[in-house]
Order: C-alpha cells, then sequence, then structure tokens
C-alpha cells in the first residue's frame, strides 16, 4: 500500500472527526511516512508497520471520542467512547461493556433506593394509611419520613459525587484499554 | 453548585438527624405503643331525668349539639380507634342536683402538643326541645371542632383551642364562642354575641340586627351579613394592618340600638 492510499483511505475513515483534527493526524501521519522515507524504508514497508488504515482508524476514533467524554461530561459522549472501544475487538464486549452494565446496574439501584427514601413520605403525606389515627402513630411517620427523606436527600447528594468519579475513573480505565491495544 | 449541594446535605443531615432523635425518642417513651388497625366505637345512651344546663367537655372528640322533639335527652360517641385504646375512652354523663346534664369524654391517654391525639371522635348530643330555653350550654374540647344547631339557651359559651367552631339557628341572651386556632361560622345566632379568636377567621350571618356583636381576632378576618340593613346601629370597627369595608349607606343608619364591634389586628373587616 503506499502512501497515498494509506492517506487517503485513513481521511475517509475519519471522516467523523473534525477537519482540525482530521488534518492534524493526517500531518503526523505523513510526516512519519517523510522521517521513514528518510531512513531508507519503502513506503509499503512503512504502511506495514503502522498497520491496516482501518485498525488505525478505530484506534484514534476511540482516542477522539474518550477525550471528548473528558472534556464534555454527558452520557451521549461516554456512549459513543464505550461503542469506539468496543470497535477495538471482540474481546472489549466483556472487558468493557460488562463492567460499565455493572456499574450502570448498581447506580441505577441505589439511585432507586433514594428515590424510594425520598418520596415515599411525602407519598404518605398526600394518602396517609389507615394506621395514621394515633399520636404514636403520627409521631412515627413524621420523624420517620424526616429521617428518610434526610437519608435520602444525602443518598442522592452521594450518588451524584460518586456517578461523577466513576464516570472519570472510567474514562480512565477505557484510556487504559485502548493503550493496551495498542502496545504501548 | 458544589457549595449549593454541601448546604443542601447539611439540610439533609440535619433532618434525618431530628428523624433518627425523634425516633429514639419515641421508642424510649414507656407507654409508646403502635397500632396498625383501627376499630369503629359506637356508644349511645339516653338520659330520662329532666335537666335545665347542660355542660360537655372533651379532649380530642369534635362535639356538636342539637335539639329534636324527643322526650329524652341521647348521647351518641362514635369514633374509630385502635383496639386496645378503647379502655383509655370513657363516656362518662349524670345529671347533678343542680339540675345540668354533665357529658364528658374521658381520656385518660395523655394529650401533649406533641402528642395531640388523632382519634376521629365525635360526641353527639341531641337535646330534647323545650318551650323554655336551656338556662345554659357550655360546651369545650380542647382538640375538636364544635357544632351546635337548633339550640336555644339563655347563656351558651362554646370553646375549643385548636377546632373550628359552627354555630347556626342558636337563640338565648348571650352566647360566647372562643377558639384559639380555628375558624367561626355563626349563622342565625339570635343573641348577643361575643367572639374570641386567635388566628382564625370570623364569619357572622344573620337576618337583622337585633343584639350586640362583639368580634375579636387576631390575625384572622372578620366578615359580619346582616341581610336586613339596620335603621340604627353603633359600628366600632379596628384593624391595625387590614382593611374595613362597610357596605351600607352610613348615611342612613343612625347612631344607636345594637353595637357592631369588630377588632383585628392583621385582617380585613367586612360589614355587609
Amino acid at each position: 500500500m503506499t502512501r497515498r492510499e494509506f492517506m487517503d483511505e485513513l481521511s475517509s475513515l475519519l471522516a467523523d472527526l473534525p477537519d482540525k483534527e482530521r488534518l492534524d493526524i493526517i500531518a503526523d501521519y505523513t510526516e512519519h511516512f517523510l522521517n521513514g522515507i528518510e531512513d531508507g524504508k519503502t513506503e509499503q514497508e512503512i504502511a506495514e508497520q503502522l498497520g491496516s488504515p482501518k485498525a488505525v482508524a478505530r484506534e484514534l476514533l476511540a482516542g477522539y471520542r474518550i477525550h471528548q467524554a473528558q472534556t464534555h461530561a454527558s452520557a451521549t459522549n461516554i456512549g459513543r467512547a464505550i461503542l469506539a472501544t468496543l470497535s477495538l475487538g471482540f474481546f472489549n464486549l466483556l472487558f468493557v461493556l460488562g463492567p460499565f452494565m455493572g456499574l450502570v446496574g448498581v447506580l441505577i439501584a441505589f439511585y432507586s433506593v433514594a428515590a424510594t427514601l425520598l418520596v415515599v413520605p411525602v407519598g404518605f403525606v398526600f394518602f396517609p394509611p389507615n394506621m395514621m389515627e394515633t399520636s404514636e402513630n403520627r409521631l412515627l411517620l413524621l420523624f420517620g419520613g424526616m429521617a428518610s427523606i434526610g437519608l435520602g436527600g444525602m443518598m442522592s447528594i452521594g450518588l451524584l459525587r460518586l456517578t461523577v468519579w466513576l464516570y472519570r475513573q472510567f474514562l480512565r480505565y477505557l484510556q487504559f484499554n485502548v493503550q493496551l491495544i495498542r502496545g504501548k | 453548585m458544589i457549595r449549593w449541594l454541601k448546604r443542601l446535605f447539611r439540610f439533609f443531615l440535619l433532618l434525618f438527624l431530628v428523624g433518627v432523635c425523634g425516633l429514639i425518642w419515641l421508642f424510649s417513651q414507656r407507654d409508646a405503643a403502635f397500632f396498625f388497625t383501627m376499630n369503629n366505637l359506637d356508644e349511645q345512651r339516653v338520659v330520662d331525668q329532666a335537666f335545665t344546663s347542660v355542660e360537655v367537655t372533651a379532649q380530642t372528640s369534635d362535639i356538636s349539639i342539637k335539639t329534636d322533639s324527643i322526650p329524652s335527652a341521647r348521647l351518641r360517641f362514635t369514633g374509630s380507634v385502635p383496639e386496645e385504646r378503647k379502655e383509655s375512652l370513657k363516656l362518662v354523663s349524670e345529671v347533678q342536683p343542680n339540675g345540668t346534664l354533665y357529658v364528658k369524654i374521658v381520656e385518660t391517654e395523655e394529650h401533649t402538643l406533641l402528642k395531640p391525639g388523632f382519634h376521629k371522635l365525635h360526641l353527639e348530643i341531641t337535646l330534647p326541645e323545650k318551650e323554655e330555653p336551656y338556662k345554659v350550654i357550655r360546651v369545650q374540647t380542647s382538640f375538636g371542632d364544635v357544632s351546635a344547631n337548633s339550640v336555644q339557651t339563655e347563656k351558651g359559651r362554646f370553646a375549643t383551642h385548636l377546632g373550628d367552631i359552627s354555630l347556626s339557628e342558636v337563640s338565648g341572651d348571650e352566647i360566647q364562642v372562643k377558639t384559639d386556632t380555628g375558624d367561626i361560622q355563626l349563622n342565625r345566632v339570635l343573641a348577643a354575641i361575643e367572639v374570641d379568636n386567635s388566628l382564625g377567621d370570623v364569619e357572622v350571618a344573620m337576618p337583622e340586627l337585633l343584639h350586640d356583636i362583639r368580634a375579636k381576632t387576631e390575625t384572622g378576618d372578620v366578615t359580619i351579613s346582616i341581610t336586613k340593613t339596620p335603621s340604627e346601629a353603633i359600628l366600632d370597627l379596628g384593624t391595625s394592618l387590614g382593611d374595613v369595608q362597610v357596605d351600607w349607606d352610613r348615611t342612613a343608619i343612625k347612631t344607636g340600638g345594637p353595637t357592631i364591634s369588630a377588632k383585628t389586628s392583621l385582617g380585613d373587616i367586612r360589614i355587609q
């Protein structure tokens, strides 16, 4: 494969990237080819060393998506980063999707508990059960409700902080995964 | 954002601590017991002895009193209470030598602001209609509502701390009504009226002005509606922060006759 063929294919595979990013990458790889030629290598040898343009493009796209998720945190961006990482190899279904689904499941469970603790006491105000007709039961529900809302609120705030931390840690794990695949 | 979350976290922490401390306090009470099923209470009693006055007292129960063409007075005590609490409630009635029917709901359970008791209790008293009005009718409850309908009494006193008071078709010489936090509604009460309220509204509706009306409330509104505009009246109306509105043509009303006195600190006064 010649330099031009390599560059054309890589450029078309990186079409999803913004022009500036794509042109920077093309410039880097062009320089890599020029350096190789100066060292006496042929274009075919350099292309073989770099690997197929598809594999290179997948790694670059995964790196870009991870960076994007790090700078602009959102569910869409982390979803794209995960999809891009999954495309690097079938085994990533196990090493990336598995931990991700596990974390999301645990977070959903904790958020559900926090929401239940917050909502149930409010529900008792609007739909009082029959047991609330004595002083003790009233006080039990009042204090129990306060404790429940307090715990639910603290849990929600704690979970928000935990979600942000897990988001960052998971992106670091994705980065590590991409670097591992690149063999660095 | 972080500072805002910290403040919110502190609020939830405080709420949690108060709730937990409350639960600990509640469970440390020696007589604390929690009930999950309620039973209906229905006790009826007929008072055959003659009497000329009535005195009714209760703590948490609502009280309603009315007259009907029956030979003897009837008492009916209804409500919804836990089976275990039935024993702590007792309906006591007796006609005393001075001719007073004394009715009391004895509640051995202690009630405080934190333990106001939330039984749904209702005491209904039906008095026999008489040609002569009853001499004195006194009704007092701490947390319940009070209502009276079609009652004739020379002197009437209806009082509650937290409940509402509603009197309709009550006549006599002097009617005193007092509540701290509830509302007061008087409809066709033909007697000199003295109303004392702290936080609630006062509404008085009459076909015509025949007796003095004195109404006092701290934060509520006072509305006095007289169907037939009086030819003479003394108006003594005062509010600190509210508005006073008199819908009558005051030039057509002579000074004299019954007095309408309405005082409120924060509420409005309307005479119509």
